[in-house]
C-alpha cells in the first residue's frame, strides 16, 4: 500500500570534503555555521546564508560555502561536535579519549556572520580512559557532559577563560555509554548505552552528582536521545532494535520518574540519531486540546530518513494525555548505499524547516522539507 | 510381634534424612571455612585498590600541604575522597547491629571521587591488579595506554614464554 507523504524533502546542498565517513554534525546556536567532524581527524565548518529569489519574490535559496577546516590535533576519529550554547565555542570528541575546547581568536569583526579568525584549542579535557563517544553542552552552558566506552559519564564545569572543572564522575552503565543529552531547561543528563538503558542523573546539593532513574524497555543498544525541545517533557530514544520509544515525564513532586508512552517503529534498522525540532503553539480542537510537539527526524544504518510528527492529546473528560505518532515525510537512500550517522534540525529562527544528514560516505547533506 | 511398621514403611526416607543431616552438618563446616576464604581474598582486593586510593590521596594532600594550596579545589576533592574511603568498613558488621552500607555503590562512588581527583591534578595511571579493578571480579579491559602500576607483580609472577619441552602440551 503506498500512500503518498504529505511532505516534501527539497535537497539543497550536498558539501563533500571529508577524507573519511562523517561522524557528526552540529549547527551553530547562534551564527549561520555547520560544523560537521569525520574519522580523518578534521572538523569542517561551512558558512550558510540564505538568499531570496528575486524573480519569483518567495523563494528562498540557502548557499553553504566552507569556512574552514580545523585539522584538530586528535589522534583518532572525531566522534562528535556540540556548540556552546552562547556559539563561542566547539567541543570535539575524539576516539583518542581526550576531549578539545575550540574557539575563535578574538577579532574585531563587526558582522556575526564573517568568518573570522583561526580556530585554536583553548583546552584539553583528559580523563577518559577509552573512546569518547558523545559531548553536550547544558542548556546555560555552564556544564558539559562527556560520556566514553569506558561506561562513565563525566561532568565538567565550564568556568571563565576555558577552565574546566570536573564535577562528577558517574559509572552507572554496565556497558559502553553512547550518547549524552541534556534537558533543554533544567540540568537533568540522559545518558544511552550498550546496555540497553537509559539512565538519569541530577545534581544532589551537596555537591554529589547521581543516577536519580534508569529507563528500560529497549530491546538493544540505545544509541541516541532527544529531548522535547520547548519544555522537555518527552525524551526520544533511538534504539539498535530499529525502534524509538518516547517516554514522557511524570509529573510527580520530589523524584524523577518516566513512562514509556509511544514506540515508533519505521526503520529496519538500527537507529543512530534523532533530532526533535521545536513546533508552532499548541492547536485547541474542539473536545481535545492537541498539542504539537514538533518533528523528530530519525535516521539510521538503513539509510533512511523518517520524519515523524508528534502530537499530544488531552482527552477533556478523562484528563489522559496520548501520544500519536505519523510519519510525514521520508527519504529513501539519502547518502546513498551508506549509512546515515548524524541527522539534526537547524536550530536557526525562519530556517526550522532545515535539516542536515551526515554519513559513511564523508558528505554533508541540507535538505529542505515541506509539509 | 510387635514390628514397628511406619519406620519400616519409611526406611527409605529416614536413610534419605539421616544423609542428609549428616552432609549438611559437614557442608556447614566446609562452607563456613570456604567462605572465610573467599572473604579473606575479597577483602583483600578491596583493600588493594582502596589503599591505593588512600595512599594516593594521602601523598597529594601532604604534597598540596607543601605547596600551601590548602583551598585548592584539589584539596576539597582529597578531603571527599578520604571521607569516603573512611566509611568503608574495616569491620564486619555483627549479628545485632546489621550493616545498612551498600559496598559496591560506596565503591563506585570512591573510584568516581579518585577520577575527578586524578582529573583536577592531571595525573592519571591506571591501577592494575591482576587484570582486573573491581571486587564483583568483571575483567575491566581498561586499555589505557598510559603507565600501569602492578600492585604486586601478579600479573608478571608466571610468564611463560616457551613451552617446558619444546613441544606444546598437547595430549
Amino acid at each position: 500500500m503506498n500512500v503518498d507523504l504529505p511532505g516534501k524533502f527539497e535537497l539543497v546542498a550536498e558539501l563533500e570534503g571529508h577524507d573519511d565517513r562523517a561522524w557528526h554534525i552540529a549547527w551553530n546556536p547562534t551564527r549561520n555555521l555547520l560544523a560537521s567532524c569525520s574519522a580523518d581527524k578534521t572538523v569542517r565548518l561551512y558558512n550558510f546564508s540564505s538568499s531570496t529569489n528575486q524573480s519569483d519574490g518567495t523563494t528562498n535559496g540557502l548557499t553553504f560555502t566552507h569556512n574552514t577546516t580545523i585539522p584538530t590535533g586528535h589522534t583518532k576519529t572525531v566522534r562528535a561536535v556540540a556548540w556552546s550554547p552562547s556559539g563561542k565555542t566547539l567541543a570535539t570528541a575524539s576516539f583518542d579519549a581526550n576531549i578539545g575546547i575550540w574557539a575563535q581568536e578574538e577579532d574585531n569583526e563587526e558582522a556575526e556572520d564573517s568568518p573570522s579568525g583561526e580556530w585554536e584549542c583553548m583546552s584539553l579535557l583528559e580523563g577518559h580512559e577509552t573512546e569518547c563517544k558523545s559531548i553536550a553542552y547544558s542548556s546555560t552552558g555552564t556544564l558539559l557532559a562527556s560520556c566514553s566506552r569506558d561506561k562513565t559519564v563525566w561532568i565538567w564545569e565550564v568556568h571563565p577563560d576555558s577552565d574546566f572543572e570536573c564535577m562528577g564522575v558517574l559509572m552507572e552503565h554496565t556497558q559502553d555509554v553512547k550518547c549524552v543529552a541534556w534537558h533543554p531547561t533544567e540540568e537533568i543528563l540522559a545518558s544511552a548505552s550498550y546496555d540497553d538503558t537509559i539512565k538519569l542523573y541530577l545534581d544532589d546539593p551537596s555537591d554529589d552528582w547521581f543516577c536519580a532513574t534508569t529507563l528500560t524497555g529497549h530491546g538493544s543498544t540505545v544509541w541516541t536521545l532527544a529531548w522535547e525541545p520547548l519544555q522537555g517533557g518527552y525524551l526520544a530514544s533511538g534504539s539498535d532494535d530499529g525502534t524509538i520509544r518516547i517516554w514522557r515525564r511524570l509529573p510527580v513532586k520530589g523524584e524523577l520518574r518516566f513512562d514509556c508512552v509511544a514506540v515508533l517503529e519505521g526503520h529496519d534498522r538500527s537507529v543512530y540519531s534523532i533530532s526533535w525540532s521545536p513546533s508552532p503553539p499548541s492547536v485547541v480542537v474542539e473536545g481535545e486540546q492537541q498539542c504539537e510537539l514538533g518533528l523528530l527526524a530519525s535516521t539510521g544504518g538503513d539509510g533512511i530518513v523518517l520524519i515523524w510528527q508528534i502530537t499530544e492529546t488531552t482527552e477533556a473528560d478523562s484528563g489522559k494525555t496520548v501520544i500519536e505518532h505519523k510519519i510525514v515525510a521520508r527519504i529513501d537512500a539519502a547518502h546513498g548505499v551508506f549509512d546515515v550517522n548524524s541527522i539534526a534540525w537547524c536550530p536557526r529562527t525562519g530556517l526550522q524547516d532545515v535539516l542536515a544528514t551526515t554519513g559513511d560516505d564523508g558528505h554533508v547533506k541540507v535538505w529542505k522539507i515541506h509539509v | 510381634m510387635d514390628f514397628d511398621l511406619e519406620s519400616l514403611v519409611n526406611v527409605e526416607q529416614s536413610f534419605y534424612d539421616e544423609g542428609y543431616k549428616d552432609g549438611f552438618a559437614h557442608g556447614r563446616i566446609h562452607g563456613l571455612i570456604e567462605g572465610r576464604a573467599l572473604g579473606r581474598e575479597k577483602g583483600f582486593e578491596m583493600w588493594e585498590e582502596l589503599g591505593f586510593y588512600e595512599g594516593f590521596a594521602l601523598m597529594w594532600k601532604s604534597i598540596l600541604e607543601a605547596q600551601g594550596r590548602r583551598e585548592d579545589r584539589a584539596a576539597n576533592n582529597i578531603r571527599h575522597l578520604l571521607d569516603l574511603i573512611f566509611q568503608f568498613p574495616r569491620m564486619n558488621p555483627s549479628a545485632s547491629e546489621p550493616s545498612e552500607l551498600d559496598i559496591p555503590k560506596l565503591f563506585r562512588q570512591i573510584r568516581s571521587r579518585y577520577k575527578v581527583l586524578c582529573a583536577t591534578l592531571g595525573a592519571k595511571p591506571t591501577l592494575r591488579a591482576g587484570g582486573s579493578s573491581s571486587p564483583t571480579g568483571d575483567v575491566d579491559d581498561l586499555g589505557g595506554t598510559q603507565e600501569s602500576h602492578s600492585a604486586d607483580g601478579k600479573n608478571q609472577v608466571w610468564q611463560i614464554d616457551k613451552p617446558a619441552r619444546g613441544e606444546g602440551l598437547s595430549f
